[in-house]
């Protein structure tokens, strides 16, 4: 009875077209337009990469080479990591590299001024190289007129600055906040693991559909088909999230490697869903298409507020109010992501998953009182 | 005008559904304005990184050069200095670099006592940046420390005090460099008008084909399209009504949008970048229209037409540069969203918000570009609805 149920279940679910798109094609086309977008904004908007500049050195157009500001512009341009890329123009051809982004900034060598398109940290960062060469200028300028005898030494200090920091990474794992979008769609598609659960509750009950009326006149125990219909829903949807998941790995979304965590989070995920689904369709009060305008305004409420549309919406509520993001059911699934891609120990990721499996054995309990032993009057 | 009339018949069974969409729609586009940048970027400021500060060493050299980071960058508090309250806040670019200043610092630069070498274990008393290395903000921060830093050394090497050293640098650091940007200014940011229009790319498509698309199923029903088929009325008359009562509720919805923009942007529209604005919006309702046409033709079922338009406008929005600014997206994604009308859109409206006084004409050729999309999406819903007449 138990797998002559599951197998049908299974067969209805394949079938039914509007419930695998929102919890399998959706979020995978939702996944590939986010990657497509922001795939190339991390490298554009953060990543620092050689500074394009156009340097424009008086009448004749050509750079001054012999002058300290030049020197300094070519000196920075050279090495392993260089800070600048140096090109030589007139001042039109300058002007025309800036309009045309070619160029983040003209450097005016005859009397050290800087013109950049916009406000912005590359543009930041040229002002600070030039300003310290006039401060530079002016130390040595200073130092000169109070202590000639100290130039030689003030050279030689100039000459082996030593190392004033060191640099740490907060992480080895992926620093990349877009993937926080990635992460709330996984939560997504697992609250919309609610809209099969609600259907197959629909089903099961002798007031909401003729299929209920059908089950319940069947010899079969009532805990037997709802194990075996929860069983079935959470083997299909827990196969779309594996499915998902090996697509944005294909994408090259890094998830970082602790598989075995995710895949957890991902099977308790789909049975909050499908627990939420039981919950939503088991009242005989409302219609169906109700049922699922439900459904889907509290799976998308709860996904937007795990940064799904917007990021640092979740970081938002973490700092004002944390309780929801320990609560909500979607901040869960993303943090365990979150902890399992950044931090180094479990500690955190088995916190949010504890909650998340303590939600769903509530939501499972109140599920489970509500359809079982319905008597009815008159149907 | 049959046809014309029951349109508008059939229309206000869907008018509640209708509006609530239209506010659902209206919310979140004022959202979006609410939060959208309202930099004019008119003349030039020196961008800053966020960055907190863990002084243990307490000494005059710290603090000076946490004032001097102060006044230079935006300084931020976060909870503590432990690990994971780093990363999550370094994750969050709540702050883009942390540094720790350790015990010893102020004794080492004053005895000149730093090492060369980047690791903390060779350099005790080194300052300690927790960052994401490879970024622009760590890179800039490391700048601006190295400067102040280098500037007191020199300093200290000529045989200055740690008092002088600090007060003839703060005299030092005055000196500044003319940094500008070019002729006639800059528009550094995207208006707030660019982008309530630009969102509308995404807004008349999801709404358009939700609100119309269940209209026109209507007339997809079998009884009514025999009936209406073994009428005197032409199949071209039908289609041609149709579509004439689809534009009237187009132009009805954008006239809401357009006033909503009204309100909400204080009169802007009421210029000729807004003119322009406009004028992009109604060819791109257009658009969205036909594509709501095309899409009634092609399902007969409402939650098919919920998911086309969440697929169409969430894509379009995505790969077009609605939600993500053009300049971001790669090569690849900007070549393959030629073929789409929203890449043209949004072309127009990025060229209207900054270049309206030079690229008129490539702003007309993008309008045009949407208007023969709308051509084409109307010839397929006709072909679709032919087709479906030749079946039956």
């Amino acid at each position: 009875m138990f797998i002559h149920n599951m197998k049908y279940t299974i067969r209805s679910l394949v079938k039914s077209r509007v419930s695998l798109f929102w919890a399998f094609i959706f979020p995978l086309a939702l996944a590939t337009f986010m990657y497509l977008a922001f795939g190339n904004i991390l490298s554009v908007d953060e990543a620092f990469s050689p500074i394009e500049v156009a340097v424009v050195s008086g009448e004749t157009g050509t750079a001054e080479e012999t002058s300290g500001i030049t020197y300094l512009l070519d000196a920075l341009s050279e090495g392993d990591e260089p800070i600048l890329h140096v090109t030589a123009y007139s001042e039109d051809e300058a002007k025309q590299a800036l309009n045309d982004g070619k160029a983040d900034g003209i450097v005016y060598t005859s009397d050290i001024r800087l013109v950049v398109k916009k406000s912005s940290i590359n543009a930041g960062i040229l002002e600070s190289i030039l300003t310290q060469y006039r401060q530079n200028e002016a130390v040595i300028a200073d130092i000169a007129k109070a202590h000639p005898e100290k130039l030689q030494e003030l050279v030689d200090s100039a000459m082996s600055r030593p190392s004033f920091y060191v640099e740490k990474a907060s992480t080895d794992g992926n620093q990349n906040p877009y993937t926080n979008y990635f992460y709330a769609i996984f939560a997504m598609s697992c609250l919309f693991a609610s809209f099969s659960s609600l259907d197959s509750t629909s089903r099961l009950q002798a007031n909401t559909s003729p299929l209920g009326i059908r089950k319940c006149v069947s010899s079969g125990h009532k805990l037997t088909l709802i194990l075996s219909d929860f069983s079935a829903l959470l083997l299909v949807h827990f196969a779309t999230e594996v499915i998902a998941l090996g697509y944005m790995r294909l994408l090259g979304i890094d998830f970082g490697e602790k598989y075995g965590a995710i895949l957890l989070t991902l099977l308790l995920g789909c049975v909050f869903g499908l627990a939420m689904g039981v919950i939503i369709g088991a009242p005989s009060k409302f219609g169906y298409p109700m049922k699922v305008g439900i459904a889907i305004s509290v799976s998308m409420i709860l996904s937007v507020l795990s940064d799904l549309v917007a990021a640092g919406v979740k970081d938002m509520i973490e700092h004002h109010a944390p309780l929801i993001n320990r609560i909500n059911p979607a901040a869960l699934i993303s943090n365990c992501f979150y902890s399992l891609n950044v931090y180094d120990g479990y500690g955190r990721y088995f916190e949010n998953l504890i909650i998340l499996a303590i939600e769903s054995a509530v939501l499972i309990f109140i599920g489970y009182l509500m359809i079982r032993r319905n008597k009815y009057a008159s149907i | 005008m049959q046809v014309f009339k029951s349109y508008f018949k059939v229309q206000k069974k869907y008018l509640g559904f209708m509006f609530m969409y239209i506010g659902i729609m209206t919310g979140v586009l004022s959202a979006v304005t609410a939060n959208a940048s309202r930099n004019s970027g008119e003349t030039y400021r020196t961008a800053t990184v966020k960055f907190a500060v863990f002084d243990r060493d307490k000494s005059a050299a710290s603090s000076a050069l946490t004032d001097y980071l102060s006044e230079t960058h935006a300084q931020k508090e976060i909870a503590g200095d432990d690990k994971k309250t780093i990363q999550d806040e370094l994750y969050a670019r709540n702050v883009e670099n942390v540094l720790l200043i350790p015990e010893g610092f102020g004794e080492a630069l004053a005895n000149g006592s730093f090492s060369s070498s980047k690791d903390a274990a060779d350099n005790p008393a080194a300052l300690e940046i927790i960052t994401i290395p490879g970024t622009q903000a760590a890179r800039y921060f490391e700048t601006a420390i190295d400067n102040y830093l280098g500037i007191i050394h020199m300093y200290l090497s000529a045989g200055y005090t740690v008092e002088e050293a600090n007060s003839r640098t703060a005299e030092v650091l005055k000196q500044e460099v003319d940094v500008s940007l070019p002729d006639g200014g800059s528009q550094a940011a995207h208006s707030n008008l660019y982008t309530f229009f630009n969102y509308l790319g995404w807004v008349m498509v999801a709404l358009l084909i939700s609100v119309i698309g269940p209209v026109l199923q209507v007339y997809n029903k079998k009884e009514l399209r025999d009936r209406i088929s073994c009428s005197s009325y032409k199949f071209m008359n039908m289609n041609s009504e149709l579509f004439f009562g689809v534009i009237v509720t187009g132009l009805g919805i954008t006239l809401i949008l357009v006033l909503l923009s009204v309100v909400m942007l204080q009169g802007a529209v009421f210029s000729e970048k807004g003119l322009y604005l406009c004028l992009n919006a109604v060819c791109y309702l257009f658009v969205a229209l036909s594509l709501a046409f095309l899409a009634g033709k092609l399902t007969n079922r409402q939650e098919h037409l919920s998911m086309m338009a969440n697929v169409i406008s969430l894509g379009m929005a995505f790969l077009c540069g609605i939600f993500v600014p053009a300049e971001y997206l790669g090569d690849g994604v900007v070549k393959a969203s030629h073929l789409l009308p929203a890449y043209w859109f949004n072309q127009a409206n990025m060229n209207i918000d900054f270049h309206l006084g030079t690229e008129k004409l490539f702003i007309f050729i993008c309008m045009g570009v949407q208007l023969l999309f709308a051509a084409l999406f109307v010839i397929l819903g006709l072909l679709a609805a032919r087709r479906q007449a030749v079946a039956h």
